[in-house]
């Protein structure tokens, strides 16, 4: 009995020391104080190989914690919206240039890295100063099994205006957030 | 009995005044219609050149958001549009005898418009919206002609399926008098909708060429 009992012990012991293997449920809806009460606005600049796409970017959290997110060009047309939740996207609306296949399928990836790494961290950067290094968000050291292979999430400060990059490395994709001040909007 | 009349009387003006909005704008048929689309074509063809301050309000549906934007535009003949933002971030835009050219961050980037078909169509509707050349989007647009008295409103439903995939319909304002154009009001299938507002509207003032030039 008391063996028995040991072994319990020890599974347990072992079990609580084991590093982080998969992130788990909550790891994936990130609590975002920053866009739970009103929208957060950001410049947004999509590089796809050699060409480039800016406009901008609302993201939003519901209470339930899932993340809604509109892309618009400068002239109010709509690129794309995205609702995220438990580490997977569902692009709502998606202009026809875009509505294809692959590229909606990069667009969740990222945007399921982005939601999670980047927006989720958005506390971390306090917007203050002005960082030289960028904060790598993603792959996560402490996480072994990592959801998204060949992406890079990072975060940064200039003066007052937080900074948050995703790159993709499997698709030459990367996507740049800038947040905008209060008197900018 | 005093209760009841003053109850009739908020009834009787809360259904006028539903009535007003919804009668506001009334339909421009026959000769009517054909009368204004003459004038402001003819008002349109006298525009050597425009400049002018926007506000752009944006609403996004799904996030119940509004983000404004603010800029200047500055048209001349033939076909030249520079679309200048200045708020929340500066942005040009730059639609030049068939090239587009865009300035953001200090970066400047060229393309053919050919290359762009939305932001083609996009420019086209900006300039015969701000000329009031509706006639040149009559290939592109069903068009209905309404008005209040004081304004008329071009109502532009797109005639085929690529167009119609980005925009629901679009709604130019244009004063009934001056034939100036006071808004443009683009709804799109996913429900938002995007309302320029036009001010500060000066006609055929010198505009030099060197505007144009974006480097």
């Amino acid at each position: 009995m008391i063996k028995y009992l040991t072994y319990i012990s020890l599974a347990f012991i072992l079990c609580s020391c084991t590093a982080r293997v998969s992130p788990s449920r909550a790891d994936l809806n990130p609590v975002v104080a920053e866009i739970m009460d009103k929208p957060m606005h950001f410049r947004a600049t999509i590089t796809f190989g050699g060409n480039s796409v800016t406009g901008l970017m609302a993201v939003k959290q519901r209470s339930d914690l899932t993340i809604f997110g509109s892309f618009t060009n400068e002239f109010g047309v709509k690129g794309f919206d995205f609702i995220y939740r438990d580490g997977k996207t569902d692009l709502v609306y998606v202009m026809p240039a875009l509505n294809k296949a692959m590229v909606k399928k990069i667009l969740r990836r990222d945007i399921s890295a982005m939601s999670v790494y980047g927006i989720g961290n958005i506390g971390k950067l306090h917007g203050n100063g002005y960082d030289k290094t960028p904060q790598i968000f993603y792959p996560d050291p402490q996480l072994k099994s990592r959801l998204f292979k060949d992406i890079y999430v990072s975060g940064n400060s200039s003066g007052l205006k937080k900074i948050i990059a995703l790159d993709d490395f499997r698709y030459k994709l990367r996507i740049e957030l800038i947040s905008l001040l209060p008197d900018e909007e | 009995m005093k209760r009841l009349i003053s109850l009739y009387i908020i009834i009787l003006l809360a259904s006028n005044h539903l009535n007003a909005q919804t009668t506001s704008f009334r339909n421009l048929d026959g000769n009517q219609k054909d009368t204004f689309r003459n004038n402001l074509y003819a008002s349109s063809e006298k525009i050597n050149s425009l400049e002018c301050s926007f506000i752009q309000k944006q609403v996004l549906s799904m996030l119940s958001d509004e983000v404004v934007s603010k800029g200047t535009m500055t048209f001349k003949k033939t076909e030249r549009l520079l679309w200048t933002y200045t708020s929340p971030y500066e942005f040009v835009f730059l639609m030049n005898n068939g090239r587009i050219t865009t300035k953001s961050e200090g970066k400047t980037s060229s393309f053919d418009s050919g290359s762009s078909p939305l932001m083609k169509e996009l420019c086209k509707i900006m300039v015969a919206g701000l000329k009031g050349d509706t006639k040149s989007l009559e290939t592109s647009f069903n068009t209905k002609y309404l008005t209040n008295g004081s304004q008329i409103k071009v109502v532009m439903t797109p005639r085929n399926k690529n167009l119609g995939s980005i925009f629901n319909q679009i709604d130019l304002l244009f004063d009934a008098g001056t034939f100036l154009v006071s808004s443009i009001e683009m709804a799109e299938p996913s429900g938002d909708k995007t309302t320029i507002s036009i001010n500060n509207v000066k006609i055929n003032g010198t505009v030099d060429d060197k505007v144009f030039d974006i480097h």
